[in-house]
């Protein structure tokens, strides 16, 4: 019987870093990913659940809560988790216990690809690839966006720190408008 | 040219535009680029003023109440001829500059749908005194046309603004300023001319306003698009006043009764460059590759765009020269015993909740809440007008879990609609959905040898045979030796056939894997025109059938509506017009002579009838070339045509001057039994 | 065009996609008797007023939520935006 071997977004074995100028922007694969949304009436209940979890008090609205294990806010009672890939592979199975039936929990982990964008000025380099407030968009903060007609999550840990998650179909779309963008510096 | 370009030339690039000029004016400013010119040292022929009493200059001649009334030249002036009290004279010049005075700057007013009002001390439109709210104009745009005169309305308006705002302003000293004369006396055309230029960027001339008023063609937005007037890149700026004018002038009425056209962003030409920025070539929008895409390329696969995905179309070997060889080459294979196909581009929406079932029961015309965990069942979705707008495949993974397929080109729209149902119609269901199709990688296996290919694949703690796992089947699996994956027995094809899904990022090494085992099978990889192929032969429909216009009676599925529940579209299409004994109804058509085609786009009509519009009797959607039967085929729509099989009908296409006879026979060509879809 | 989503304030009107009419909310019953009837002026009968205008909206690129956006169809002024869900529960929309 054949071994399946995974390959990243951008098609590589290993995932693929470039460096532009002042810029890092990094394939990231080792996590997976699953939605949480709150069955009927389940909302506060799964907010308690997803603390517990964290370790800190789960995303409000437009909230990212950086981590070990990590989550933001994608709609009203919705959030998308993440965690160490080798650890949770099968991330739903992992996390279907605790959450008992109060929330959908759904795979998302190869849905999306991910790019960490670390640098100087981020706010002005997301300027030239999407329309969102990114003043607004401090540490601790995620909104959903079309980037280059792509809809993408926009998560911001640090001031010189964001991540990129974009649908997997487009990746090399995605990481060639981040590129372009990137080779805009110093703007 | 515009006298006002004249001077900016001059003025501001130390460009003479000529060395002799005229200029034919009706107003002070135009005397004024007279004297600029002549300041510069350019000669100044003439001033010629359509007025009485035109100023006097020292400098150079001033013709009243004259006109010029022809020009000579050929890619160039050389002379006018000026109509004065004194008799017609010819001047030498090598430019013209007209003037007709100055229009303020309104456009910005007009942006949400602000009419201008016609002032006629200036002849000109000013801003209409229904401004948009938090909306101000002080100076030229609000029709001050001298510097003092704008200079006091700036402050005016700065005033009010600053009240406006709940502030208490110091009073402002107004700038002192020259005032020098605006003064303008109208005068719109020359008359007894042969041809009168009014836009001069689309040549519209005072005969071909006088034209649209003959063909009552009066109103200005009429006459707009009639002659074009206004509708270059200046989009009106210094002919629309003149035109409508010489309209009103030719109605016998004034120019406020004749009203003016309105204008929309933007107000200087942008080029469209400036507005795709990056977006352009192959930047012009994303790519959507599939799982497969990498290993496709190595095929030599040729790609189709379907909406922002690539697909491969098929898969060309040595020795194959024309497409058509692969594609029946691949259809032969895969009939004969395996081939395998990318179906990744399908949307696949994960439906959960208490209500699930009674939630995908609201959205598809059929039933789905008996559907028993562990089975898929085709599912018919309709517009609430009646019409179907997506089918697709709903596979039940446990009581409140189902995965729901959509096609390709809808997985957006479907997706929308579903969350409108959730959210606006039935908010208080237990119902959650997000999209999927991108974390699996899915590869349809269809064929006499697909189960014993997947035998290669699946772990061997899943069975598969057809007693445990029979069509219609799904279930979660693992696959080489642990890999998760997705299993559901169903078939676009016609064949035994399966779909296994894999998380992306095992797809490619999963292709890889189908493939070699199909190998040992004599299988192959097949592309989007074979599995078009296939599907025709077996008579499913597809989105030239979906096509906006038809029905689940016109698809022959008329009887899966189900009656004893309310879903979306249901009440709609059961309405009269759409369910009448003449309606279009899915046929298969076979040419009557086997060498003939039988086009998609073509229409049928009755033998024997007229060939026109009116005794249409229906159209072919989808067409190929059957490798299985060995000739062509289609399905198309034929009115009461489930009544009509074995009928001869006549297939016209005068476009392509295609006339000829074709038979009606089952759109099932292949296996109208689904036997092989069983074994 | 802006639209202040109630949830995540101001954003851009590219990334909502339109649909029309709010009375689209008021889906009749099917399975009452007189269904046909009342789906032909659901499905096709509309005011088109120059003015006010409640219609709904979908925010595809953002978090995917149907809203009520009044707005004036003159001068696109928007004066209010409600969650599509708790607009449709109080005209007594449920399951």
């Amino acid at each position: 019987m054949p071994k399946l071997h995974a390959v990243s977004p951008l098609g590589y074995t290993t995932p693929h870093k470039d460096t532009v100028g002042a810029y890092a922007i990094s394939e990231v694969t080792d996590w997976a990913m699953a939605s949480v949304t709150a069955r009927k009436d389940c909302g506060a209940a799964v907010k308690t659940i997803l603390t517990k979890i964290l370790k800190q008090p789960a995303p409000e609205v437009g909230g990212y809560c950086a981590g070990e294990i990590e989550a933001f806010w994608t709609g009203q009672s919705q959030w998308m988790l993440a965690a160490a890939f080798d650890e949770y592979e099968d991330i739903v199975a992992s996390f279907a216990g605790i959450f008992k039936g109060k929330a959908s929990l759904t795979e998302q982990t190869d849905g999306w690809c991910r790019f960490a964008i670390t640098g100087p000025d981020l706010d002005r380099l997301c300027s030239l690839l999407c329309n969102i407030d990114m003043r607004g968009l401090t540490a601790g903060k995620a909104s959903r966006t079309s980037i280059e007609h792509i809809g993408c999550f926009v998560l911001r840990s640090a001031d010189d720190n964001m991540q990129i998650i974009g649908p997997r179909s487009s990746a090399g779309s995605l990481h060639h408008a981040i590129y372009t963008a990137a080779k805009s510096a110093p703007f | 040219m515009l006298a006002g370009a004249m001077r900016a030339y001059a003025n501001r690039w130390a460009t003479a535009v000529g060395d002799r000029i005229a200029i034919f004016a009706n107003n002070d400013d135009a005397h004024r680029t007279a004297h600029d010119l002549h300041q510069l040292g350019v000669e100044i022929a003439a001033v010629i003023d359509s007025r009485p009493e035109a100023p006097k200059s020292d400098n150079f001649e001033v013709l009243a109440a004259s006109e010029v009334v022809n020009t000579h030249g050929r890619l160039g002036i050389n002379s006018i001829d000026v109509k004065t009290p004194q008799g017609l004279r010819q001047i030498q010049v090598s430019a013209l500059g007209v003037s007709g005075g100055w229009n303020p700057n309104i456009h910005l007013t007009c942006h949400q749908r602000g009419r201008p009002e016609w002032d006629a001390a200036l002849s000109a439109f000013v801003p209409s005194s229904d401004l948009p709210k938090a909306l101000y104009v002080a100076g030229a745009a609000n029709g001050k046309m001298t510097t003092a005169a704008a200079m006091q309305d700036a402050v005016t308006t700065a005033m009010k603004i600053a009240k406006d705002c709940g502030l208490k302003p110091k009073s402002l000293a107004v700038p002192k300023t020259s005032d020098e004369s605006a003064s303008v006396t109208p005068f719109w055309y020359v008359t007894g001319t042969e041809r009168g230029w009014v836009d001069q960027q689309n040549d519209v001339t005072v005969k071909d306003i006088k034209l649209a008023h003959q063909e009552n063609f009066r109103s200005v937005e009429h006459l707009k698009r009639y002659t074009t007037l206004g509708m270059a890149t200046d989009q009106g700026k210094t002919s629309n006043v003149l035109g409508l004018a010489i309209m009103a002038h030719t109605a016998g009425q004034s120019i406020r009764e004749t009203g003016t056209t309105i204008y929309r962003p933007p107000y200087s030409p942008t080029a469209i460059g400036v507005l795709a920025g990056r977006s352009r070539d192959m930047d012009f929008r994303p790519i959507r590759k599939t799982p497969s895409h990498k290993w496709a390329e190595e095929q030599g696969a040729v790609f189709v765009e379907v909406g922002m995905w690539y697909r491969a179309q098929w898969f060309p070997r040595a020795g194959e020269t024309h497409w058509r060889q692969s594609v029946d080459r691949e259809v032969e294979t895969t009939r004969a015993s395996v081939g395998v196909c990318d179906v990744t581009t399908l949307g696949k929406i994960d439906v959960q909740g208490a209500d699930a079932a009674a939630f995908l029961n609201k959205i598809y015309c059929n039933g789905f809440a008996k559907l028993d965990v562990g089975k898929t069942r085709y599912g018919l979705m309709l517009r609430e007008d009646g019409i179907a707008m997506d089918d697709g495949a709903a596979a039940r993974l446990a009581e409140d879990h189902f995965v729901v397929t959509t096609t390709t080109a809808n997985a957006v729209g479907v997706y929308r609609h579903m969350e409108f149902a959730r959210q606006v119609l039935w908010p208080d269901m237990d119902v959650q959905l997000i999209s999927t199709t991108e974390s699996w990688a899915q590869y349809a296996v269809a064929g006499p040898n697909a189960r014993n290919l997947l035998r290669k694949i699946v772990d061997a703690t899943f069975d598969i045979s057809n007693e445990a796992f029979p069509f219609m089947a799904c279930g979660a699996i693992t696959v080489c030796g642990g890999v998760r994956a997705r299993l559901f027995r169903i078939s676009f094809s016609g064949e035994l056939a399966y779909e296994i899904a894999v998380p992306s990022r095992y797809g490619d090494a999963m292709i890889r894997a189908l493939v070699a085992a199909g190998e040992d099978f004599g299988g192959c990889a097949y592309g989007t025109e074979a599995l078009g192929v296939m599907r025709i032969e077996k008579g499913h429909a597809a989105g030239n059938e979906l096509n906006g216009t038809t029905t689940a009676l016109n698809l022959g599925m008329g009887r899966m509506v189900s009656t004893q529940k309310d879903s979306i579209g249901a009440v709609l299409s059961r309405r009269d017009g759409l369910t009448g004994d003449d309606a279009l109804k899915l046929v298969g058509l076979k040419p009557c002579r086997t060498s003939d085609p039988v086009p998609a786009g073509s229409h049928l009509m009755t033998k024997g009838s007229p060939i026109d519009a009116k005794h249409d009797q229906g159209y072919v959607t989808s067409a190929c070339y059957s490798p299985t039967l060995g000739h062509h085929i289609a399905i198309g729509f034929l009115k009461s045509g489930d009544q009509r099989l074995g009928e001869i009908v006549r297939l016209v296409s005068p476009l392509t001057n295609i006339e000829h006879d074709v038979e009606v026979v089952s759109a099932h060509f292949v296996d109208p039994e689904g036997d092989k879809l069983r074994a | 065009m802006i639209i202040n989503h109630p949830l995540l304030g101001p954003r851009d009107a590219a990334e909502f996609t339109y649909l029309g009419d709010a009375s689209l909310i008021d889906r009749p019953d099917g399975m009452a008797d007189n269904a046909l009837p009342a789906f032909i002026d659901y499905g096709y009968l509309r005011d088109n007023n120059a003015g006010e205008h409640r219609e709904l909206w979908f925010h595809e690129q953002g978090d995917r939520s149907w809203l009520v956006v009044t707005r004036h169809t003159v001068t696109h002024e928007i004066t209010n935006v409600e969650l599509a869900s708790d607009v449709a529960r109080k005209r007594g929309r449920s399951k």
